[in-house]
């Protein structure tokens, strides 16, 4: 997919209510995630490798609802392409008025989130896929 | 009123709630542990939340991350089932706190009846049989203790006023062994249930086990459902049940089935409850009540088509009870083989891979179970994995077809106490019916089924 085809793909879906679009090929895939309370494009669109073994997910320490930024904030804690450390608060899980960190394991690429925001996940659920650095 | 139910329990009772929540139309809410996201309900339910890893404590004994499930998917009530918080009074006080509905009785019910001393109390001002003991706890002096022993009489059981399934109790031949007892159950009491209270009680030699079903609305409406012989026993935990209990005359049943129903309305009970009473020489003695529903419910709602489940919900959905005593007749004869993913010689539990399963069928053969081809029995909880139930119109025809169901079952992969089962549907003891709670026990002291097939059921 080219620089043009992805920027039309950019165009037509922001501001329509869409949160998330995966487009995956052979030769790699593209994750857009696009913020819930903006007609903007948070995340830059990246050309990322196909899933692999290597990678690690990151999982839902608790049933909840998935944010992928802090309330007050407003803005995602991990892009797609950039790196990860090891302990870092990568989303939230909330229940109610409480907040739980979503913490990566491991230190990675942040390869996308696996829910939409506010999405309901049960424990263990997998929130975010982190490729070896 | 409420039209969703989370379903706080697991296997097969998860699997009846669930149906029986279809029944009425109620939306059904599965949580569930790591170790049981291949679970059936699991599969069937409405909405389903993984809310913590394989250990119960975290997952179906944790309250507060059963509340937050119930928060996350609207649940307006919780079935507790039986196991885990089903019997715990702090439980169904949070769950109604948080404003939904809890599908059992009151916390104070659940307090009263879960204290073994409290319980006896009340059942003795209802005008229910008791065995004779202590009047409420021991104290603390040994020799006040000594002196209500010798007039209870020996021998005599010391008991944990928390206690029950046969942990916490010790049985006292001789006065020498009197005061050991007491500090060594003590000891353990508080340790296991956190209360040392204890009692103590004539030990009755060669009991049967037999209990009475009940219904309560609340409104101080109540009806007694026939009982349940469980005297099929195998340490403390039943093996076999049936109804009716053969060789009690409907009389002595009716007679202690409306004193647990005059209990009920004394106490302010509501939903379905179980009154546990050992029988021996023709006279019922109370043990404790179960403020549950109870494992081997079915076999009452195959002699008396009522489906007590369902009768659960309508009850915490405020319905007053649609029938009265008149209307329920126990009608033929119902036995359950609970069917454990066991070794059946030795009972050691022996979870694994089901390579097979197919349960038996035909008229007259109900079977609860949440068992598939593929399903994989962890080691983390209770090793029941089916529940065979048989009907007829006499003992005999129920006994012929569960001795056919036993026969035409296949489950493969693990060990599975169906063996054991089969050999039982022959035993003259079981055949003759009205032996007492020993009789299984006695029954392998004497080599009984020893190698006798594989446990591998084929």
């Amino acid at each position: 997919m080219s620089v043009e085809e992805l920027a039309v793909l950019v165009e037509q879906l922001q501001g329509r209510g869409i949160a998330r679009c995966e487009y995956e090929t052979e030769q790699g895939s593209v994750v857009l995630v696009f913020a819930s309370h903006s007609r903007t494009c948070v995340v830059e669109p990246v050309q990322l490798p196909v899933p692999s073994r290597q990678d690690t997910l990151v999982e839902a320490p608790k049933a909840g609802r998935f944010l992928s930024s802090h309330p007050l904030q407003g803005v995602a804690l991990a892009s797609v392409g950039e790196p990860v450390e090891a302990g870092a608060i990568i989303g939230f899980i909330q229940v109610g008025e409480s907040l739980q960190p979503v913490k990566a394991k491991a230190a990675g690429v942040m390869a996308g989130y696996c829910p939409v925001d506010g999405e309901l996940v049960g424990y263990g659920a997998p929130i975010a896929r982190l490729i070896p650095s | 009123m409420f039209d969703s139910v989370l379903i706080a329990n697991r296997g097969e009772i998860a699997l009846r709630i669930l149906r029986a929540c279809r029944a009425l139309q109620i939306r059904t809410i599965a949580v569930h542990s790591s170790a049981d996201a291949d679970l059936r309900h699991v599969q069937l339910a409405d909405q389903a939340l993984c809310i913590g890893p394989a250990a119960s404590a975290q997952s179906y004994l944790d309250i507060g991350r059963l509340l937050e499930a119930a928060e996350l998917t609207g649940a307006g009530a919780i079935h507790p089932g039986y196991g885990f918080l089903s019997e715990r009074a702090d439980f169904a006080e949070a769950v109604e706190r948080s404003g939904r509905v809890y599908v059992g009785p009151t916390a104070a019910a659940i307090r009263l009846m879960g204290d073994k001393v409290s319980a006896k109390k009340a059942m003795l001002e209802s005008g229910v049989p008791c065995v004779p003991g202590s009047d409420g706890a021991l104290p603390s002096d040994p020799q006040a203790v000594a002196d209500i022993a010798r007039d209870v009489g020996y021998p005599l059981i010391v008991k944990a006023a928390g206690g029950g399934g046969g942990r916490g109790m010790r049985i006292v031949r001789e006065p020498s062994q009197l005061a050991q007892a007491v500090v060594t159950t003590r000891e353990e009491a508080n340790r296991a249930f956190g209360n040392p209270a204890l009692y103590i009680e004539r030990f009755l030699e060669n009991p049967r086990h037999i209990e009475i079903q009940i219904l309560a609305d609340g409104f101080g409406n109540a009806v007694w459902l026939g009982e349940r012989d469980c005297s099929m026993q195998r340490r403390h935990q039943k093996v076999i049940e049936e109804s009716p209990a053969p060789g009690v005359s409907r009389e002595a049943i009716a007679e202690i089935g409306q004193r647990c129903v005059d209990a009920c309305v004394h106490i302010g009970y509501r939903g379905a409850g179980t009154f546990e009473f050992l029988y021996e020489d023709g006279a019922f003695y109370f043990i404790e009540m179960n403020t549950r529903i109870q494992v081997e419910h079915p076999v009452t709602e195959l002699v008396t088509g009522i489906d007590l489940v369902v009768e659960q919900l309508r009850i915490a959905r405020g319905e007053p009870l649609s029938f009265g005593q008149k209307d329920v007749a126990v009608t033929g004869h119902a036995i359950e083989c609970r069917i454990n993913a066991e070794d059946p010689w030795r009972f050691t539990p022996a979870p694994g891979t089901v390579d097979h399963w197919l349960p038996p069928g035909g008229p007259g053969v109900r079977v609860e179970s949440h068992l598939y081809s593929g399903y994989r029995v962890p080691a983390h909880y209770d090793s029941l994995v089916a529940k065979m139930l048989t009907y007829g119109s006499n003992r005999e025809e129920a006994v012929s077809r569960m001795r056919q169901a036993l026969g035409e079952t296949v489950l493969e992969g693990i060990p599975c106490t169906i063996p054991l089962h089969r050999q039982l549907m022959d035993e003259p003891g079981f055949t003759a019916g009205g032996y007492n709670i020993h009789h299984l026990e006695h029954l392998f002291e004497q080599g009984f089924g020893q190698s006798a097939e594989s446990p591998h059921e084929r």
